[in-house]
């Protein structure tokens, strides 16, 4: 198949669109922007709906109407948007609806920075939203990558009725690459029956409410249990991450997004000094790869290197709960639309080595 | 061949194009790129530039922190990017808008591209004749290559095209 040299972006949109999404709602924010420019003419080709919202707040509603309807909805934004949307992704979460949402992060907080940047690991990982939900976290490290991950995400959402989030950075959306686009997927269109007197139908696998407000505290307890086995299925089977020169490394960078690609960059370059380092990438973000970070041996690994674009650094967190002090976690970023560089990298983890020997 | 470079210049003066032509040269002729925009809040006469990997190989990543090629456009932009350009790197600068900075460790390409369009009749091809000089000096594209790929970019708009393949052809021909 022969490849296209596409916006990251534009890939993403296209990706959604052959993934099966059939509805778009959102409202314009830079780093994404092409995302709804794109899907506003693409998705009426394929019989689909696009409308930009007069909010956040109202787009993320539309999805979670469209997805009630039972169709494969996407909705975009930056994590400014991503915060205004939260109260509406708690409610697809609760619900246990399927959709997808894009993050493509920029700096922050606050209004931050339009360049790409890594700094809504918390927001995107630990709910973002009120009451304490759980759903995948896909983040690519690529543009090749983030095709095939939004591709695949709407199978995820609709297998765990779940909302799914993509976070990437802007560096992601904005940069070209050449890539490989998937064949376009059978829409997954599915109605569900409205229930308005019993709010658990004991029929339906996923014992879904007809809405998210349940009066009855049975009830309620009963579906909350349902939604916290849903989380540990998903925590079992949806980690997932690449082990890249890891056999024998005693300098472990962990990175995810476009700050794995430096750090792989950083990785061939050290080995090529006789430096035995290593990566562990997270595609996932949640469900986390701890065993990854469990299985590492102190006697053989010296430092691990936690390596964002965001100051303060969030993921150490993560890292820190897989490592479990055992390892010395050294955290190391550039925010605000900075990036930092393979050379930042190799110098960081030769400044340790000496700091080691004396 | 790894050419990891930044193109940087003023808004208007074809810095993002011409990235993107390499990017699109990479994909049509089997050879791999990426091209990464820099934003900021953007405006006519406001600066530009992108990062530029063209490669034999996969790229790792879009990110360059050390350039090993420079284009610079723009006095203020080489003013920004020369300090980072690998020892033994190639710069290519507009004469007419920079001074050859000094640097005894690196190796100029100075071209007046914006006196050559002018004789040429449209200043905008200024970055085209840059780019046939470039990809003559690098080899990473014939000028045929490039050319073919000029042809896709400029689809919808053939008409300009015989005055952006006399411009590779100028620019080209000043590398011996």
């Amino acid at each position: 198949m022969s490849k296209l040299f596409i916006k990251g972006n534009e890939a993403i949109a296209e990706a959604a669109v052959r993934g099966g999404c059939r509805f778009f709602a959102g409202y314009p924010i830079t780093p994404q922007n092409e995302i709804p420019e794109y899907m506003s003419r693409r998705l009426p080709e394929v019989g689909g709906v696009f409308v930009q919202g007069e909010s956040e707040l109202a787009s993320i509603n539309m999805i979670y109407g469209a997805a009630y309807a039972g169709v494969s909805s996407l909705t975009s934004s930056s994590g400014p948007g991503l915060s205004l949307m939260a109260e509406g992704i708690s409610s697809l979460a609760a619900s246990g609806f399927p959709a997808v949402l894009v993050n493509m992060m920029r700096g922050g907080p606050g209004t931050g920075a339009i360049q790409g940047a890594q700094m809504d690991y918390m927001q995107a990982t630990r709910g973002g939203g009120h009451g304490g939900y759980r759903m995948p976290v896909l983040a690519p490290g690529s543009v090749q990558e983030a095709v095939d991950l939004v591709y695949e995400a709407f199978d995820i959402a609709w297998k765990y009725m779940t909302p799914v989030l993509v976070v990437a950075d802007g560096y992601i959306g904005s940069v070209m690459e050449a890539v490989e686009l998937p064949p376009m997927k059978e829409s997954k269109r599915k109605e569900f029956p409205l229930y308005t007197t019993v709010h658990l139908n004991p029929e339906n696998p996923h014992r879904r409410s007809s809405c998210t407000m349940i009066t009855n505290e049975v009830d309620h307890e009963e579906w909350n249990k349902v939604q916290a086995a849903k989380y540990e299925k998903m925590a079992e089977e949806l980690v997932r991450c690449e082990e890249f020169m890891m056999e024998d490394a005693e300098y472990v960078m962990v990175a995810y997004g476009t700050s794995a690609r430096v750090a792989r960059n950083a990785v061939i370059s050290l080995r090529e000094q006789g430096i035995k380092a290593g990566l562990i990438r997270p595609i996932l973000i949640w469900p986390y790869p701890y065993e990854a970070l469990r299985k590492l041996d102190p006697a053989k690994v010296k430092n691990i290197f936690c390596l964002e674009l965001s100051i303060p650094a969030q993921m150490v967190e993560d890292v820190r709960f897989g490592v479990y002090d055992r390892i010395p976690v050294t955290t190391y970023g550039r925010s605000a639309g900075l990036t930092f560089s393979e050379e930042d990298v190799e110098e960081l983890v030769k400044k340790t080595i000496e700091g080691g020997e004396k | 061949m790894e050419i990891k470079m930044k193109i940087a210049g003023t808004g208007g003066q074809g810095v993002m194009v011409t990235g993107k032509i390499l990017g699109y040269a990479a994909s049509d002729h089997n050879k791999f790129a990426s091209f990464l925009p820099q934003y900021g809040t953007q405006q006519r006469g406001g600066t530009a530039s992108c990062t530029v990997i063209v490669s034999d190989k996969d790229v790792t990543s879009p990110i360059v922190g050390q350039p090993n090629t420079l284009m610079i456009f723009e006095q203020s932009a080489l003013d920004a990017h020369i300090g980072k350009l690998k020892k033994g790197g190639l710069l290519f600068i507009n004469i007419n808008t920079c001074k050859v900075p000094e640097r005894d460790d690196i190796e100029v390409v100075a071209i007046p591209v914006d006196e050559m369009a002018r004789a040429m009749g449209s200043r905008q091809v200024a970055n085209i004749i840059m780019l046939g000089a470039f990809i003559k000096k690098t080899g990473c594209f014939t000028e045929d290559e490039i050319i073919e790929t000029l042809s896709h970019v400029f689809e919808s708009k053939p008409q300009v095209m015989p005055m952006n393949i006399q411009a590779i052809h100028e620019g080209a021909a000043l590398i011996k």
